[in-house]
């Protein structure tokens, strides 16, 4: 085994990550020139005003929530994935992600609509949905205690998502025709929308929770031969799946009361870092998915700023085009990848 | 000889049970150092449910578990892994992790918060390979391996984490004629080589009669016998451990044959 490998590829992860970053920052509706982008970041002199509110208010803003949400739903992913010890989990699969927008349906409907108007509303719609992820994890712990297979706590998940999917549509048939529509505008996933000041926040509250997981590697890794296993190593289990739900839940309800429910980020990328590093210890793999999340969530948004002038396409219509053949990938070759085997 | 573990009136079961149900009634077992101990019984006769209750993960229903002088209940988990290692029957999902990598997870109830290895741990991880015959595979992936070899890949990860005590849920069941004959005799060698006691349930008579110093019987009822293996033919008890079922112990063959059938 060639021991540069996985350093040669972090280091190309790395580079593509920056000049990803700022692509995002070049590109947008309005042509600005690169040293001019440059001047605003760094408070110079520009040749129009409003360029640097562009600048500084809408394209660092969803630089920053891209990379953040992508390394935060990568991580919960990984989390998820070797919890359950299934490479099908993930925080959209295990109605995580449902439970957060029925939290935000909760309140936003409640507001008759308009999404995004003040600090107020922003604080509220995190409360809801780390409250609607919060419900659906208490419900999987509980549901793990007495069912032991995880492919039956999985099959649960994409049910409890169902539940709440229904109840999502009930709320929206009672609700207001601006609160409809702005649930719908949410709900098909937005790197962008919002201010320097509340994307600072979000990174202030994400980013710390991606590091505490970073202190689980070593019962990751013991969790890894399975639980029983991990418990003959000295490991409290019910305890370590417990902090393995409660990041992995606050990472996605932050992420879906930021930018919407965004699917298949999480259940791909931690996939996408095995292949390419090929291993499972948590010691490379999690920072590395937390990088490679970053790539992801960064290469969405560029997507989605393509049509340039034509306006910004929805997250949630990019990811699935990236995120299926990788998912049929891995399970058609589950064999030939072998780290789940 | 002091065992490496006794039991004193134990009774294993389901103590969060209602009234609470036993599998096992009033056992007085001991384990010794350098010794390979089989653990047979029927299939749900409560193996597994013994083996849980000796390491600590599950509390016993009645009477106590001395690990030396030491009962199990009052020892902390991350303790109780440095003086019992486990070996279970199924096989792991971690197939990318290294064969090597593997054996140093050994090593967590030594290291420290990020399991970062030191000096000497990597040179215990490399001996408990050896002692097993796999240092040449350390850098093969889990996945790579022969199931008789991940079995093996397994044990060095036990030694690795340097336990007294070595207990062993069906570790061949799942393997081979070739890979369950080489590992009876590696655990064997390394019960005397490293005095380690070394607990193994199975249900292959044949080669637990052929290398156990004593052997724990679970009869049906769940009444338990230990004792030597001669001690214990001796006794008739091996013709009990299947009481009702239409086998009997043949002394000479050491191992079970159908009982011829008697026409009515």
């Amino acid at each position: 085994m060639d021991s540069r490998r996985p350093k040669i590829i972090i280091a190309l992860t790395g580079v593509a990550t920056i000049l990803l970053a700022a692509a995002c920052l070049l590109t947008g509706s309005v042509n600005i020139p690169a040293h001019q982008v440059w001047a605003a970041l760094t408070g110079g002199e520009l040749e129009r005003e409003t360029w640097r509110v562009i600048v500084l208010e809408t394209r660092l803003p969803m630089m920053i929530t891209a990379a953040v949400a992508g390394a935060a739903l990568s991580v919960a992913g990984l989390l998820l994935q070797t919890c359950f010890d299934n490479p099908l989990a993930g925080p959209s699969i295990l109605g995580i992600s449902t439970g957060a927008s029925l939290g935000v349906a909760l309140v936003m409907l409640a507001f008759g609509g308009t999404l995004g108007a003040g600090w107020g509303q922003y604080a509220s719609s995190m409360a809801g949905a780390i409250a609607g992820s919060a419900a659906v994890l208490a419900l999987l712990l509980a549901f793990a205690r007495v069912v032991k297979s995880g492919v039956m706590i999985l099959i649960i998940g994409v049910l409890v998502g169902y539940f709440a999917s229904s109840a999502i549509a009930l709320l929206n048939f009672f609700a207001t025709q601006e609160g409809v529509h702005s649930y719908v505008i949410w709900g098909l996933g937005n790197f962008s929308g919002s201010s320097l000041g509340r994307t600072g926040a979000f990174a202030l509250v994400t980013l710390p929770v991606i590091g505490l997981s970073m202190l689980l590697i070593k019962p990751l890794n013991a969790l890894l031969l399975g639980a029983r296993y991990a418990e003959s190593l000295g490991i409290d289990i019910n305890a370590l799946r417990t902090r393995l739900l409660v990041i992995s839940g606050a990472l996605t309800a932050f992420v879906t009361a930021f930018c919407g429910p965004i699917g298949f980020i999480g259940l791909i990328v931690p996939h996408v870092a095995r292949i390419l590093l090929r291993t499972s210890n948590h010691n490379t793999l999690l920072p590395s998915t937390a990088l490679f999340g970053s790539l992801t969530g960064l290469l969405c948004a560029f997507i989605s700023l393509l049509p340039g002038q034509g306006g910004v396409i929805p997250v949630n219509a990019i990811t699935p085009i990236i995120g299926v053949p990788v998912i049929i990938y891995v399970i058609l070759f589950r064999k030939r990848l072998f780290y789940f085997s | 000889m002091k065992p490496a573990l006794h039991t004193r009136r134990l009774t294993a079961g389901y103590p969060a049970e209602h009234p609470p149900k036993a599998v096992i009634t009033n056992a007085d077992l001991q384990l010794y150092p350098g010794e390979v101990t089989c653990l047979l019984g029927a299939n749900g006769a409560g193996k597994s449910t013994l083996l849980r209750t000796i390491s600590g993960l599950q509390p016993p229903v009645e009477g106590e578990i001395f690990i030396g002088d030491r009962p199990v209940g009052t020892i902390p988990q991350r303790e109780m892994a440095r003086l019992i290692s486990v070996v279970y029957t199924e096989r792991t999902h971690a197939g990318a992790l290294t064969v090597e990598e593997t054996a140093a997870l050994g090593r967590q109830p030594y290291t420290g918060f990020f399991g970062r290895l030191s000096q000497d741990d990597r040179h215990i991880v490399a001996r408990a390979l050896e002692a097993v015959g796999i240092a040449p595979l350390a850098d093969r992936f889990l996945a790579t391996l022969s199931d008789g070899e991940r079995q093996k890949v397994m044990i060095a990860r036990a030694l690795a984490q340097q336990t007294p005590v070595m207990l062993l849920d069906e570790p061949t069941s799942f393997l081979d004629v070739a890979s369950r004959l080489e590992v009876m005799a590696l655990l064997s060698a390394l019960a005397s080589r490293q005095q380690k006691a070394v607990l193994l349930s199975t249900h292959d008579v044949a080669n637990a009669l052929a290398i156990a110093s004593r052997l724990w019987l679970i009869l049906p009822g769940g009444e338990m016998e230990c004792g030597t293996p001669s001690e214990l033919i001796e006794k008739g008890l091996m013709d009990r451990l299947f009481a009702g079922r239409d086998i009997h112990f043949d002394r000479n063959a050491l191992d079970y044959r159908l009982s011829p059938q008697t026409d009515a």
